[in-house]
C-alpha cells in the first residue's frame, strides 16, 4: 500500500517514519512534553509515576482502541461510557448477590455485546444515523443504571482477586493485569485490522461505503459486528473499572466516551472514517493521562485543567496534521501524489 | 392485523441492506437472549431472599413533640388536608436518597399524628447537573401541576435560579432549597421561602480543617482533592478550610487537584499528588467519593493509613453509609456528616409549619453537622439506617 519508491529512501529513517505515521505527531508531542516535564520536576520520570500514568490510561486506552475501529469503519459510538457503567453495575450487583465472579463477567460481556448489536441493528435496520443511535443508547444505558440503583451505589462486592483484576495490586514489578489486557486488546485489534479479511472490510467500508458494498462487502454485517465489538470492549472496561473503584456509582463511566474519542483522534483517527491507528489510540490515551499527571504534579491551579486539556488536544492534533502535511509535500515533489492525508484506506492499522 | 404488519414491513424494506427479515429477527432474538443473561444468572444463584428491609415507624421523635393535647388540637386543624410536594436533587445519589427517605419518615410521622396527607414526586435532571434549563422545566411543570411546595437542590447558576423561584412563588408553589451553600449569597437576593442546609464554611470546611489540625497536633502537610472549579460548595468549603489553616499556621497545604467529585478522577489525582508529596500527613477530599479514591491511592502506593499516631489521615464530607463502612474498616479516617437526614426532616417540618400552621420560618435554617470517625460512627450510622427504613411514600 505504501509507495515503495526508493527516491526518498535515505530520508526514510525510523524516527521520520514514526513521526509521519498516523498519530505519530502525537507521539512526538508526548515525548517532547515529557522531556520538558522531566527537566522541570524530578518526580515525573520515576518508575512509580510512569506506571501510575500507565495504570490511569488503561481504561481510556481500551475504549480508544475500540473507538478507533468504530471510527475507521466510518461510525462513532457515544454509548461506551454508559455501557461500561451499566455492565460494571451488573458485575457488582451479581457478585453482591453471591454469583461467582466468572459468571458475572460473562454476563457483563454478553450484555455489552448485546447492547452493541442493538446499536448496530438500530443503525442498519432503521436507518438511524450512528451518532443518534449511540447517543440514544447512552441515554438508555445510563438511565437504566440510574433507575436500577436509584442513585445508591453498589458496594461491598469486591474480593481480593477482583481488586487484582481491577489493577489495584501489581502482578509483578509494577505491572498490573489491566495493562496486560490493554496490550493484548491492542495487539489483537491491530492484527485484526491489518491482517484479517474482516479488518480489510472494516477499512473498506470506512473509506468508501458504497464502493465496498458494490464489491461484495456485507456492509451492514460489518457495522453490526463493529458495534458488537465496541460494546464488548466497553463491557470489559466496565468490569475492570468496577474492580478498580470497588464501588459502582450510577454515574460511573460518565464522559469516558468523549475522552476515548479524544484519545482516538490524538492517535490519528479521522471522524470521516477510513483512517486511524490502534497504536496511536493507545499513545493518545497515555497523552491524556500524562497531561493530568503533569497538571497535578506541577501544582497548577486546578481551575486551569479543563482549558489546558482542550488546548493541548488541539495542539497535538495540529502537530500531527502539520507533520503529515509536511511529509506529504516533501514526498509529493519527488514522487507521485500518493501521499495520504486522510481520504484513502492506506493508512489504517498500525 | 395485516395493516400493522404492512406498517412494520415498510421501513424494514426500505433498508434491506442484504439480510432477510428472518435473519433480522434471528439476530434480534439472539440480542434479546444476551440481554436476558444477567437476570437468568441471578435467578440461578440467588439462594434465599436477601431483602431484609423492615418497615418500622416510630411515633416519637420528629419535631413539635407537644404531647397528646397538642396532637389532638393540630389534628383538628389539619385532618384531611393534603400537601403536594416535589423533591428535585441535582443528581440521583446516595446522599439524596438518604435525604428523601428522611422526608418520608417525617411525612409519615405527621400523617400518623395529625392526619395530614402528602403527595410526593421526585425527579432529577437527566443531563448535566448544573444546567439551569432542566431544573427550570421541572419546577415549571410542578407549578403547572399545582404543587404546594418544591424542595430543590441545584447546581444551576444562582441568579438564574432565583428568577425561576420567583415565578413559582408568585403562582403559589413555595420553594424550599435544601443543601445549598446559602452563606455565599446575599440573603435579600434569595427568592425561596426558606433554605434548609448547613454552613459549608463553618460546618464543613472549617471543622474538617480543625479536625486535621487537632489530630496532627497542629503540625503537618495536607493534600486537597477538590471538586470542579466553579462548584459553589467547593468555594464555600475552601473558605472554611482557609479559616482553620489561619488558626493553625503549622498546617500547610502542599498540593491541590481537581477530583471532579468522582472516585475515579479523585483516585488518579491523589495518586499523582502522592507521587510529588509521598511524605504528606493528610488528604482532604471535598466529598467522600474523592476521599475514598484518595484512600485507594494510599493503598496502591503501599503507604500507611492513619492509625491514631501516624500514617496518612483521610477525611471527606457527606455522611453516607458507604463512607461509614469505610471508617469502620479504617480505610477512611473521618468524614463530615453534613446532616442529610436532618435536612430531609427539617424540610418537611418547615413546609408544614409554614404552609399549614402559618408560622414564620427563618430564611436560612442550618442543621447540625458532625465529624464522624471511629469514635462515633456507630451512632451516626444507626441514625441514617433508621431514616432508610422508611418505605417509599406514595
Amino acid at each position: 500500500m505504501a509507495t515503495q519508491t526508493p527516491i526518498g529512501a535515505q530520508a526514510r529513517t525510523l524516527p521520520r517514519r514514526i513521526a509521519t505515521s498516523t498519530g505519530g505527531g502525537t507521539l512526538v508531542f508526548l515525548l517532547v512534553m515529557s522531556a520538558i516535564m522531566a527537566t522541570q520536576n524530578s518526580k515525573f520520570l520515576t518508575s512509580n509515576n510512569l506506571f501510575n500514568v500507565l495504570n490511569q490510561s488503561v481504561f481510556i486506552g481500551i475504549l480508544a482502541v475500540a473507538m478507533t475501529i468504530v471510527l475507521i469503519h466510518g461510525g462513532i459510538d457515544l454509548s461506551v461510557g454508559a455501557v461500561a457503567g451499566l455492565t460494571g453495575g451488573v458485575v457488582a450487583y451479581l457478585m453482591g448477590h453471591g454469583v461467582p465472579m466468572g459468571w458475572a463477567f460473562i454476563d457483563a460481556l454478553m450484555l455489552g455485546t448485546a447492547l452493541g448489536i442493538v446499536n448496530g441493528l438500530v443503525i442498519t435496520r432503521l436507518g438511524v444515523p450512528d451518532f443518534i443511535a449511540t447517543l440514544a443508547m447512552l441515554g438508555v444505558a445510563r438511565g437504566l443504571l440510574f433507575v436500577w440503583t436509584q442513585g445508591v451505589p453498589f458496594i461491598d462486592y469486591a474480593t481480593d482477586t477482583y481488586r487484582t483484576i481491577g489493577g489495584l495490586k501489581d502482578l509483578f514489578w509494577q505491572i498490573t493485569l489491566p495493562m496486560i489486557i490493554l496490550l493484548v486488546v491492542a495487539f489483537a485489534a491491530a492484527t485484526m485490522l491489518t491482517r484479517s479479511r474482516f479488518g480489510s472490510h472494516v477499512r473498506a467500508t470506512g473509506s468508501n461505503r458504497e464502493g465496498a458494498r458494490l464489491s461484495g462487502v456485507a456492509v451492514d454485517k460489518v457495522k453490526i459486528a463493529v458495534y458488537a465489538l465496541s460494546g464488548a470492549l466497553a463491557a470489559l472496561v466496565g468490569i475492570l473499572l468496577a474492580g478498580r473503584l470497588t464501588t459502582v456509582q450510577p454515574g460511573m463511566g460518565e464522559g469516558l466516551e468523549l475522552r476515548a474519542i479524544a484519545a482516538a483522534i490524538l492517535g490519528g483517527a479521522a471522524l470521516t472514517g477510513g483512517r486511524g491507528s490502534v497504536v496511536g489510540a493507545v499513545v493518545g490515551a497515555i497523552t491524556l493521562a500524562v497531561i493530568q499527571n503533569i497538571i497535578n504534579l506541577s501544582g497548577l491551579n486546578p481551575a486551569w485543567e479543563t482549558l489546558i486539556v482542550g488546548v493541548i488536544i488541539l495542539a497535538a492534533v495540529l502537530a500531527d496534521r502539520l507533520i503529515t502535511l509536511a511529509a506529504s509535500r516533501s514526498t509529493a515533489t519527488t514522487s507521485t501524489p500518493a501521499a495520504d492525508t486522510g481520504s484513502g484506506p492506506a493508512m489504517a492499522g498500525t | 392485523m395485516s395493516t400493522t404488519d404492512d406498517a412494520s414491513r415498510g421501513p424494514l424494506r426500505a433498508h434491506q441492506g442484504g439480510t432477510t427479515r428472518g435473519q433480522f429477527f434471528k439476530r434480534t432474538a439472539a440480542a434479546g437472549a444476551l440481554l436476558a443473561a444477567p437476570v437468568a444468572t441471578l435467578a440461578t444463584f440467588e439462594g434465599e431472599d436477601s431483602g431484609t428491609a423492615t418497615a418500622q415507624n416510630s411515633d416519637s421523635g420528629g419535631s413539635f413533640p407537644g404531647g397528646t393535647g397538642y396532637d389532638e388540637a393540630i389534628s383538628k386543624k389539619l385532618k384531611g388536608k393534603t400537601l403536594k410536594v416535589g423533591f428535585t436533587p441535582p443528581v440521583l445519589s446516595e446522599f439524596f436518597d438518604e435525604m428523601e427517605h428522611a422526608c418520608w419518615q417525617q411525612m409519615r410521622n405527621y400523617e400518623h399524628r395529625f392526619g395530614v396527607k402528602w403527595g410526593w414526586a421526585r425527579t432529577a435532571p437527566a443531563g448535566n447537573f448544573d444546567a439551569v434549563q432542566e431544573h427550570f422545566n421541572i419546577v415549571q411543570n410542578w407549578v403547572t401541576a399545582g404543587f404546594d411546595a418544591i424542595l430543590i437542590c441545584t447546581g444551576g447558576d444562582f441568579a438564574s435560579m432565583q428568577k425561576v423561584y420567583k415565578g413559582a412563588e408568585d403562582k403559589g408553589t413555595l420553594i424550599y432549597q435544601v443543601n445549598m451553600p446559602m452563606e455565599l449569597w446575599p440573603i435579600d437576593q434569595v427568592a425561596s421561602s426558606s433554605n434548609i442546609g448547613y454552613d459549608n464554611r463553618m460546618q464543613s470546611g472549617y471543622v474538617a480543617g480543625s479536625y486535621i489540625a487537632d489530630k496532627l497536633g497542629g503540625k503537618g502537610t495536607i493534600l486537597q482533592v477538590w471538586g470542579p472549579s466553579g462548584s459553589p460548595w467547593s468555594v464555600a468549603r475552601q473558605q472554611g478550610l482557609d479559616l482553620a489553616l489561619k488558626e493553625n499556621p503549622g498546617i500547610k497545604v502542599v498540593g491541590k487537584a481537581d477530583g471532579g467529585y468522582v472516585r475515579d478522577k479523585g483516585f488518579a489525582a491523589a495518586q499523582n499528588l502522592l507521587e510529588a508529596h509521598p511524605d504528606v500527613n493528610a488528604i482532604y477530599g471535598e466529598n467522600e467519593e474523592m476521599a475514598l479514591g484518595a484512600s485507594q491511592a494510599i493503598d496502591a502506593k503501599g503507604l500507611k493509613h492513619w492509625d491514631g499516631k501516624d500514617g496518612i489521615l483521610t477525611i471527606g464530607a457527606d455522611g453516607l453509609r458507604s463512607g461509614f463502612q469505610a471508617i469502620r474498616k479504617g480505610r477512611l479516617t473521618a468524614t463530615v456528616d453534613v446532616g442529610g437526614v436532618d435536612q430531609g426532616i427539617g424540610a418537611i417540618q418547615t413546609v408544614l409549619a409554614h404552609q399549614l400552621l402559618g408560622m414564620a420560618v427563618d430564611r436560612v435554617i442550618n442543621v447540625p453537622t458532625v465529624v464522624v470517625d471511629k469514635s462515633n460512627v456507630d451512632e451516626r450510622d444507626a441514625y441514617v439506617a433508621w431514616a432508610l427504613t422508611a418505605p417509599k411514600y406514595t
